[in-house]
């Protein structure tokens, strides 16, 4: 286990005061002036040696990112966009941040700009986070007025830090739709390229970063890249927030190595499964985009990034979903189905078309009111709607599907066994919403 | 849990949200949160972790300093020697430790270069090369005065060139883990593989040009991030390739390329990565090589002529 010298998030739980002065006896803001003498250079390169990979779900190198910033400024401000946007299903990290250890947020905010030449920070917290953007904005307050932040500060880089509340739409966690919900417009993704990095927020060079990876920095570099990287794994690097729930018997979010396996970190933290190791059906194990993993496959698994790709799924935001035996597991996918229909921006055609597509034919299926050919169609569609979307969105849609297709198809067939074992009248046929 | 208006109600039972929503109904007062006793996202009675005092009563702050004060005193010795002028240069104008990761374990494949290590401010071995580092050093130093006032430090395109060269190989060595490992993305800002292998390279090209000034020539411009192709007086046989067959390349860019010397689909067929970055800046077009792959269909198109 984790020993809690090596935690970043020491208030996670919130049984400590948010406010400034207890984060600096935490050791937020510690030295943060002398962090930012040893230059530009010196925290990329330090970011990029602790092998931090960006929390937000897709696991980009977050060095990497930031050194793709302009080096020069060509006129252009430079931007750092906070994506607060949590609103992947199962994830509830990023809240315990801003409510918790908002002035790690808000440090790290500072020495992310710095090394991107940034000059003026967004955070863009998600709609339905009322109480956590009152927390956050209390504590960018608090920042101002100790002088920490603002146009004259006791760093002697001038440096603004935003707190911008959007309205609740997940697409906006999209870093494209989140730029152009920021700058007002509508929140639909733009195409890529034009990456951020070069034509971003107000066609600036924008970095988009998750919460928790620019929370991190601070500590890392207080405490070195090396360090970092010495947890967890090859390519796997660091602590990660862990939001465990679903059917355990402590469902909590504790803050653990990567590489840590499923088994370990039920029994440990969250008090074991839920009618013990033997009623585990699956997991979901980053958020509800990600394909649904086997109890056999997935018990003894380490939760990283390489491993769960190899899996077939992914680590995502390690909202870790554990579904017991007694779920319907085909109408908990097709739950997920209807948010992603719900949640579609309507931009692309196959994701408009194609997620109310897959929930009503999810609907029918799970009531087995269906074809057992439906099945490979309906996995095919999935496999059109992948891929050929301006975002991720599409491809959220599809897994969850797919997932479920490739491990539980004796599940599905059985209902429709059960159901054309049965008389039925026929439904009426309504037209298509 | 449900969310009412702005509140959260956690740890819900059947019966509890029931109750709850009588109570809102009435108007009596209701507890946020979780309606078990949790503070907040805690395993009920089950915290065992964040549980050491000293996390909390300040005792640790700046227990990190000490890894830079070690450092510091590695690195003074050798500025005091004065062995080299860089170093003591550098360390007159940065009196904080140069390296910071000094005498630390950090595992590093890409400083194990002579020049890379002259890039971290070691002091070279070989004579000859302290000299090449003297210039480094000073170069260093302005960087870290730049962040001042970045309008005073504005390099030339061969220095930019120079400094560029390591950095792109750097990335070409961090983009190989990254690629592989950015997974089947699951999450809405997720991006694909393809995605991140032209965004690094659109990046690198985008970081080169971003040193150049305003009012840079095509040709300065592309000289910044690649290598011109060679190219011919005049067409063989005097008898041009109708490049406009390319899917991509029209009237305009069909000229453009002749004036460069390109006649010919073999010509384009043998472009390298830099020859394919060189014209793509010279074109306006970054990128749009690789994406329409020019070099693929004159080699298609080249072939049977052949």
């Amino acid at each position: 286990m984790l020993s809690d010298q090596d935690r970043i998030f020491t208030n996670l739980y919130g049984l400590h005061s948010p406010g400034l002065d207890a984060a600096k006896k935490r050791g937020a803001w510690d030295g943060t002036k002398f962090l930012l003498e040893q230059g530009r250079d010196w925290i990329i390169e330090e970011m990029k040696a602790s092998g931090l990979r960006g929390r937000g779900g897709a696991g980009f190198p977050t060095g990497l990112k930031w050194s793709f910033m302009p080096k020069k400024s060509d006129g252009r401000p430079h931007y750092l966009v906070v994506n607060a946007d949590e609103s992947e299903p199962g994830t509830c990290k990023d809240r315990e941040i801003m409510r918790h250890d908002p002035h790690l947020l808000i440090e790290g905010c500072m020495l992310a700009c710095f090394a991107m030449n940034a000059h003026a920070c967004y955070i863009y917290i998600r709609g339905e986070y009322v109480a956590e953007k009152h927390a956050l904005q209390k504590a960018v307050d608090e920042a101002y007025a100790a002088r920490l932040v603002g146009q004259s500060n006791v760093h002697d880089y001038p440096f603004d830090i935003y707190v911008h509340h959007g309205a609740g739409a997940y697409i906006c966690g999209e870093e494209t739709a989140l730029i152009e919900s920021l700058e007002g417009k509508k929140g639909m993704p733009r195409l890529k390229p034009p990456f951020p990095a070069n034509m971003g927020l107000y066609g600036c060079p924008t970095t988009v970063n998750n919460v928790e990876s620019i929370a991190v920095a601070g500590t890392i570099l207080r405490r070195g890249g090396a360090w970092f990287a010495g947890l967890g794994g090859k390519n796997n690097t660091g602590t990660k927030l862990f939001c465990v729930s679903g059917h355990v018997n402590k469902p909590c979010n504790v803050e653990e190595e990567l590489g840590i396996t499923f088994r370990e970190l039920i029994d440990r933290h969250c008090g074991g499964m839920r009618g013990g190791w033997d009623n585990l059906l699956c997991s979901i194990p980053g958020g509800s985009s990600v394909p649904l993993v086997p109890a056999e496959q997935i018990i003894d698994a380490k939760m990283d990034f390489d491993t769960l790709r190899n899996l077939g799924s992914g680590l995502g935001t390690a909202a870790v979903i554990v579904l017991d035996k007694s779920t319907d597991i085909v109408a908990a996918i097709t739950r997920i189905s209807y948010f992603y229909k719900h949640e579609s921006c309507g931009q692309c055609t196959p994701c408009r078309e194609g997620t109310g597509w897959m929930w009503r034919v999810m609907q029918r299926m799970t009531e087995g009111r269906a074809q057992k050919r439906e099945i490979d169609m309906l996995f095919e569609v999935t496999k059109q709607i992948e891929g050929h979307t301006i975002c991720a969105l599409g491809d959220a849609a599809a897994w969850p599907i797919q997932g479920l297709i490739k491990h539980f198809r004796p599940e599905i067939e059985k209902r429709i066994d059960r159901y054309t074992a049965n008389p039925h009248s026929e439904p009426v046929p309504m037209a298509a919403e | 849990m449900v969310q009412i208006n702005q509140d959260y109600y956690e740890d819900l039972t059947p019966e509890s949200l029931g109750q709850l929503m009588d109570d809102l109904a009435a108007g009596r007062p209701v507890k946020v949160g979780s309606q078990t006793g949790r503070v907040s996202s805690e395993p009920q009675d089950a915290v065992n972790t964040l549980t050491d005092p000293t996390l909390f009563d300040g005792s640790r702050v700046g227990a990190w300093r000490k890894r830079f004060e070690e450092a510091g005193k590695a690195a003074e010795p050798a500025a005091a020697t004065g062995e080299a002028a860089a170093s003591t240069q550098q360390a007159a104008e940065n009196p904080k430790p140069a390296r910071p990761d000094a005498g630390r374990p950090v595992e590093r494949t890409v400083t194990d270069a002579p020049a890379q290590r002259a890039a971290g401010g070691e002091t070279p071995v070989k004579p000859e090369d302290r000299a090449d580092a003297a210039e480094r050093g000073r170069s260093t130093a302005k960087h870290g005065a730049a962040r001042q006032g970045d309008a005073d430090v504005l390099d030339s395109p061969a220095e930019r060139v120079v400094e560029g060269e390591p950095a792109a190989g750097e990335q070409g060595h961090q983009e190989t883990p990254a690629r592989d490992a950015v997974p089947q993305q699951p999450e809405a800002s997720g991006a694909s593989e393809g995605e991140v292998a032209a965004e690094t390279e659109e990046a690198r090209i985008a970081g080169a040009l971003a040193a150049l000034p305003k009012d840079a020539s095509p040709e300065q411009k592309a000289d910044a991030v690649g290598k011109r192709p060679p190219g011919l007086e005049a067409a063989r046989a005097g008898k041009p390739d109708e490049l406009t067959r390319i899917k991509g390349i029209g009237p305009g860019n069909s000229q453009r390329l002749n004036g460069l010397g390109i006649y010919h689909f073999d010509q384009i067929a043998a472009w390298s990565r830099d020859e394919i970055a060189w014209v793509g800046t010279y074109l306006a077009f970054p990128g749009r090589i690789d994406r329409e792959n020019w070099v693929g269909q004159a080699k298609a198109l080249s072939a049977p002529a052949q």
